[in-house]
């Protein structure tokens, strides 16, 4: 009473393979008694703990990285050593981010700026990983030509190293590193989450780069940012509700 | 029917090649906001609740007042009051969400937020209309804004004596009582660290959920108990640059239980001058030029 013909069932095994496939191609679990590395190995680890940077710090040297941007470009922090750079955790799916760019926030950052530091970088990160990375690849560059912005190079950080070396958060998060390569500024882009305060609004951005340029303290150095979470890549385990806290019994 | 086998597999072929990312949705969730007073009339002088509820689509979360590792807060405002006092918004319990940018805290489903009125004494009796306005921020995989605005009718009239509607109990246990209010605990706040401690209850060890207030820095809470008493131990330091104006204050939430209307105890504590001075660690707010 076989009612597919060979074909049809040939096609049912591609399909019940394929189904079984992610278990097939994930790495072997590794075994829970972690392995001893040998001395050299543990020099090794030492120095190379030593010499990586751990995560973004107000008020210290901004750890380097190198990305490439949405037409190829490969960028690096420290090539920019000598003016202020500015970095927006960007994604043009987050209707807040959307929104300084629609309200000309982004636009009158670079006017401010460039009239203290003409030769100022502005990089937008992208670590969105909730879409395929040519739709992000896309989506950024049609959504920045449309605002007449194209001249911001877009990085992509698709496995989200960068976002997470920078402890980014949302949509919009702004960074701003000064001509020596310390990081001066990391939080809200303005405190006008609502778009409603107009020339009212603080834009600490453009606050944290004419402070330094005056020498005072960059006060606030950091500020709550507000906006959509960062989309990092979750390995495919997705967002968990929870009820509360930790442990349940003493 | 081989037509259909043919692009279910390759649709499962599709799924299964690593690295595949799920589409996001791609419409606009529909968050739906109605509010209510909670009693039909006041008399002048008397504080009601407005209770406005938002219908959150299934999958979807909007945010508590104090978002955590993203994401915007939910707001309930009254727009236009007509002389009426108004407190601040009392946000119900949060749930705890954990994805790869960090703890959250927000809420899904159906969500009750309350906002108290005052009427004032002089108040002539008669209708009153107030308008309650919304936003927030829906996610699920990806984020859209949303705002809603609502009329309400009140009467005053000083010789009312209406009961609260049904719903308003419910929505009122699921606002976290003051800390104070928790019989055996109590709270003190040393230079870096703030100690909670109590008895513990049928619902075991609580949860924590940190408040956020600019300039104050909250550290990962130790829990622990014993059989009869939990301890709570919150290392904060403070960053008086960071602090935009605002006093420096410790807030947080207690949680017992699962559930949203499971007990659960808010605190804020504000932090003296001498404990500033000793807690304080201002390391961003150095000179940045040479």
């Amino acid at each position: 009473m076989n009612v597919l013909n060979p074909t049809t069932r040939l096609l049912a095994a591609t399909m019940l393979l394929a189904l079984g496939m992610p278990a097939m191609m994930a790495p072997a679990q590794e075994s829970p008694v972690p392995k001893k590395p040998s001395p050299p190995a543990q020099e090794e680890e030492k120095a190379d703990k030593e010499e990586k940077p751990k995560v973004a710090r107000v008020g210290k040297p901004a750890p380097n990285f190198a990305l490439k941007d949405t037409k190829g470009k490969a960028h690096q922090l420290s090539s920019y050593a000598g003016n202020f750079v500015v970095l927006e955790w960007f994604n043009p799916g987050c209707p807040y981010c959307r929104g300084i760019y629609d309200k000309g926030v982004v636009e009158d950052i670079h006017k401010k700026i460039r009239q203290v530091n003409p030769e100022f970088v502005y990089l937008a990160i992208n670590s969105t990983a909730n879409q395929p990375k040519d739709f992000i690849i896309t989506q950024s560059d049609e959504f920045l030509e449309k605002q007449e912005m194209n001249e911001i190079p877009v990085l992509l950080d698709y496995d989200g190293t960068v976002g997470r070396l920078y402890e980014a958060r949302t949509t919009p998060h702004m960074f701003v590193i000064d001509p020596e390569g310390t990081l001066i500024y990391a939080g809200a882009i303005t405190d006008d989450r609502n778009f409603d305060k107009d020339d009212k609004a603080t834009n600490y951005v453009i606050n944290a780069v004419r402070s330094s340029v005056s020498g005072i303290d960059v006060a606030p150095g950091t500020v709550r940012p507000w906006g959509c979470s960062v989309k990092y890549p979750d390995g495919g385990k997705g967002r968990k509700p929870r009820g509360r806290g930790p442990g349940r019994k003493p | 029917m081989q037509y259909i086998i043919a692009t279910l597999a390759a649709g499962s072929l599709m799924l299964a090649r690593p690295g595949f990312v799920q589409p996001v949705p791609s419409s606009v969730p529909d968050v739906r906001m109605t509010c209510q007073a909670g009693q039909a009339a006041a008399r002048p002088g008397e504080t009601l609740m407005v209770l406005c509820t938002l219908e959150i689509p299934e999958g979807f979360h909007v945010y508590w007042k104090s978002p955590g590792a993203g994401g915007t807060p939910t707001e309930i405002q009254v727009e236009e009051a007509h002389g009426l006092l108004i407190g601040d918004t009392l946000y119900p319990r949060p749930s705890t969400f954990d994805d790869p940018a960090g703890r959250s805290y927000g809420y899904e489903g159906r969500t009750h937020f309350l906002v108290p009125v005052t009427v004032p004494e002089e108040c002539p009796e008669g209708a009153l209309s107030i308008t309650m306005r919304a936003q927030w921020l829906a996610c699920r995989k990806a984020c859209w804004r949303g705002e809603a605005t609502r009329g309400i009718e009140l009467k005053v009239s000083k010789d009312t004596s209406e009961s609260p509607i049904s719903l308003l109990s419910y929505a009122t246990r699921c606002i976290p009582l003051p800390l104070a209010d928790r019989p055996g605990t109590s709270m003190s706040l040393g230079t870096t660290e703030v100690v909670i401690k109590g008895p513990l209850g049928e619902m075991g060890l609580p949860g924590f959920v940190p408040g956020e207030v600019p300039g104050v820095i909250l550290d990962d809470a130790r829990i622990s108990g014993d059989t009869s008493e939990f301890l709570v131990r919150i290392p904060y330091r403070l960053e008086p640059g960071n602090s935009l104006g605002v006093k420096p204050r410790i807030e947080g939430l207690l949680l017992f239980g699962d559930e949203r209307h499971d007990p659960s105890f808010a605190f804020s504590m504000p932090v003296p001058p001498a404990e500033q001075g000793a807690g304080r660690e201002d390391p961003v707010n150095r000179r940045n030029t040479p």
